[in-house]
């Protein structure tokens, strides 16, 4: 497939409302792109002439910093001066008691995770939202097109509160998601592995954030995910405050700076770079224990891995890329950028998704997901590494006679109590037939889809009493706050759309504002 | 009722070879996979979803052998064991020395072993009774050196 000028104009023809195409693989519908919402910079990219390229504007780099700033004109995307709020994705789906938000000076005290940056009071989720904006503003501006869906990638080690707020700011800039992806997948999808001999692949993704390590099988354009770890406060960010707290400094940018500039110098600014190496050595001994435990948990050893990649921007630091080498006994692939590895690979993703393609995706879990039981104890439904999309069910009874109801508290993590694990969700199961201790059943239902998301049912046998429950963060926004506010942007989205359409010239008549978003 | 092996067109036996279970899993979650109908109606979709889960369902059951067995055993109408003195006696055994500090590991992972040869001689001569008590007895080892590796982590030696 061409995208060339000529299909540019066709293609616009033939758009589509989204839900209503009826063959995925003959009308290409619309523009497709692929979407790395990075901690600390975000990239856009989509299929272009066959390849997947990085989207880029004149007077804009590659790579946008996922930074918000407040101006007389509104909010701006992108500013790396003056106050402004970054790295905001380590607060996806946290709560306020989350020891994460120390590091975040914005934080406002009170209802919630905010932040406040001149007048604005804005959750991480929309934050993220004006990022993904700003995103499908700039790839609108590149094809001169509505964007129809994107792939937006997420840590392998994002948990379920994560993944849902990184969706909700996706429909809050009026972005469909064609699909979640992880971020070590698209990372194999863009190397192309799959054309290879095929084997087990690590992904080694030490990213500003977070660090995540996944094992992928690679057959026959099959890319089975065998398992995955990681850290979601393990990333570069941490280095920056580790090394501002061996400079005396509060100036985290500055760290940042000489951390990057000590990359390619052996030293810069009275700081050498043995410092720096002795600052990130048990960070990284953390991440290579953290390799070490999903290998045992694959039951492989370092030699059974036919590869390693790359990802994120803390794999530039030759420390790094030395260690990985020496605990993989082999030369670590990183002949694409990086920081752009991601975003290519979810652009093939979209791409593959819109318009057909031999290659499949295959996720895990990547935390167990279980319920409360009798004294905080966890029981685990869906244990860690279950291969997606997973369903699995558990029987529960009552514990008093004639106890009429039952509270089914869903959690996420690998400890034993409720207390260390994520909480997701609590509902309660009303109208139990009154009956003694013990003889009520209830089965409870977790399904798991393709992207990692739960849904929760319980099910009283005896009265059939039914409950289905879609499991949200706690934390967020809520369902109500969110439709609101979709319901704004999409009242102005199809404004904005419509205008933008009625400019391109003599198409008026065969063009339909996306309606679904 | 849930015929994994149906599910994955594979000759019911609990000789697999994972090379082949492996391809059928591939072959089938490249037709059923929700990601193959991400533009599709929604009952279309779901319809994917049931069948990529039953899919997924099948192949962790076939992949895992100890669960291979219980199915086959399960189908052959074999009530799992709920008693085996030997086995309890054993078990305490190793328990107590366990708590001693006594490193049973690679005992344990011998017994593994010669209990795995006995499930699959018990399969390969079609006596499923035996093939109850080998997995019966497998399934406490395998609690066994799960602990034991607990423990080891919890002392830091991991």
């Amino acid at each position: 497939m061409t995208f060339g000028e000529k299909m540019t104009k066709t293609i616009l023809l033939q758009l589509v409302e989204p839900g209503q195409t009826p063959n995925p693989h003959t009308n290409p519908p619309g523009i497709v792109v692929g979407i790395d919402l990075g901690t600390t910079h975000s990239v856009l990219a989509a299929v272009l002439e066959g390849k997947p390229r990085v989207l880029e504007i004149e007077g804009e780099g590659p790579l946008v910093p996922s930074t918000l700033k407040a101006s007389t004109t509104g909010l701006k995307v992108g500013e790396t001066q003056g106050d402004i709020l970054s790295s905001t994705k380590r607060l996806m789906g946290r709560g306020p008691e989350d020891p994460i938000c120390s590091q975040f000076p914005h934080l406002v005290a009170g209802q919630g995770v905010r932040l406040k940056l001149a007048d604005y009071g804005l959750t991480p989720v929309e934050v993220a939202s004006h990022i993904l904006s700003h995103l499908r503003e700039k790839a609108e501006k590149f094809f001169e097109l509505p964007v129809e869906a994107a792939v937006i990638t997420v840590p392998a080690y994002f948990d379920e509160a994560a993944r849902i707020a990184t969706k909700q700011a996706s429909a809050l800039a009026g972005i469909k998601v064609l699909r979640l992806i992880n971020e070590p997948t698209a990372a194999a999808l863009a190397y192309g592995l799959e054309k290879g001999i095929g084997g087990v692949y690590a992904v080694y993704d030490f990213g500003g954030g977070t660090f995540d390590l996944s094992l992928l099988k690679l057959e026959g354009g099959v890319f089975q995910v065998l398992g995955t770890g990681g850290d979601l406060n393990l990333g570069g960010d941490d280095i920056d405050h580790a090394l501002a707290d061996f400079l005396k400094t509060k100036d985290i940018r500055r760290a940042r700076f000489l951390k990057e500039k000590l990359t390619d110098h052996d030293s810069f600014d009275g700081v050498i770079r043995e410092d720096l190496e002795a600052i990130v050595t048990p960070f990284i001994t953390k991440t290579l224990r953290i390799t070490d435990e999903v290998l045992r948990n694959a039951e492989l050893t370092p030699r059974d891995v036919e590869g390693v990649v790359l990802v994120g921007g803390m794999t530039r630091m030759p420390m790094v890329r030395r260690e990985v080498e020496a605990f993989f006994k082999k030369t670590p692939l990183s002949d694409i950028d990086p920081d752009q590895a991601v975003a290519l690979g979810a652009a093939l993703s979209a791409h593959g998704l819109q318009y057909g393609s031999d290659i499949l995706l295959l996720d895990v879990t990547p935390l167990s997901l279980g319920l409360e039981t009798m004294g905080g104890l966890v029981e685990k439904i869906i244990p860690r590494n279950t291969p997606l999309p997973a369903l699995a069910s558990q029987e529960f009874t009552t514990y008093q006679d004639g106890q009429g109801g039952m509270v089914i508290h869903v959690v996420q993590g690998e400890r034993e109590f409720v207390q260390d694990c994520r909480s997701l969700a609590r509902f309660e199961l009303k109208g139990l037939p009154s009956l003694p201790a013990g003889a009520a059943r209830v089965r409870v239902d977790f399904a798991v889809d393709a992207e990692g998301l739960l849904t929760v049912s319980a099910f009283e046998k005896t009265t059939g009493l039914f409950q289905h429950v879609e499991v949200h963060p706690t934390y967020g926004l809520d369902q109500k706050a969110l439709s609101e506010m979709i319901l704004e942007s999409q009242k102005h989205g199809k404004e904005d759309i419509l205008k933008r359409l009625q400019v391109e010239e003599g198409r008026k008549e065969n063009v339909q504002p996306p309606s679904d978003r | 009722m849930f015929d994994p092996f149906e599910i994955l067109g594979l000759p019911r036996s609990f000789f697999l070879d994972m090379k082949v279970l492996e391809k059928r899993y591939f072959e089938e979650q490249k037709k059923v996979h929700p990601d193959r109908f991400a533009l599709e109606e929604s009952a279309e979709k779901a319809r994917a979803l049931r069948s990529s889960t039953h899919l997924n369902q099948a192949y962790l059951l076939l992949k895992d052998p100890l669960q291979r067995a219980g199915y086959l055993l399960k189908a052959a109408s074999i009530h799992p064991l709920s008693h085996d003195p030997e086995t309890l006696t054993k078990v305490m055994d190793w328990n107590e020395r366990l708590e001693e500090g006594d490193n049973v590991s690679q005992e344990l992972a011998k017994e593994e072993d010669f209990l795995f040869n006995e499930l699959e001689d018990a399969f390969k001569s079609n006596e499923y009774e035996k093939a109850n008590i080998a997995l019966y007895r497998i399934t406490y080892v395998k609690k066994l050196l799960k602990d034991v590796y607990a423990k080891a982590k919890g002392r830091g030696a991991i």
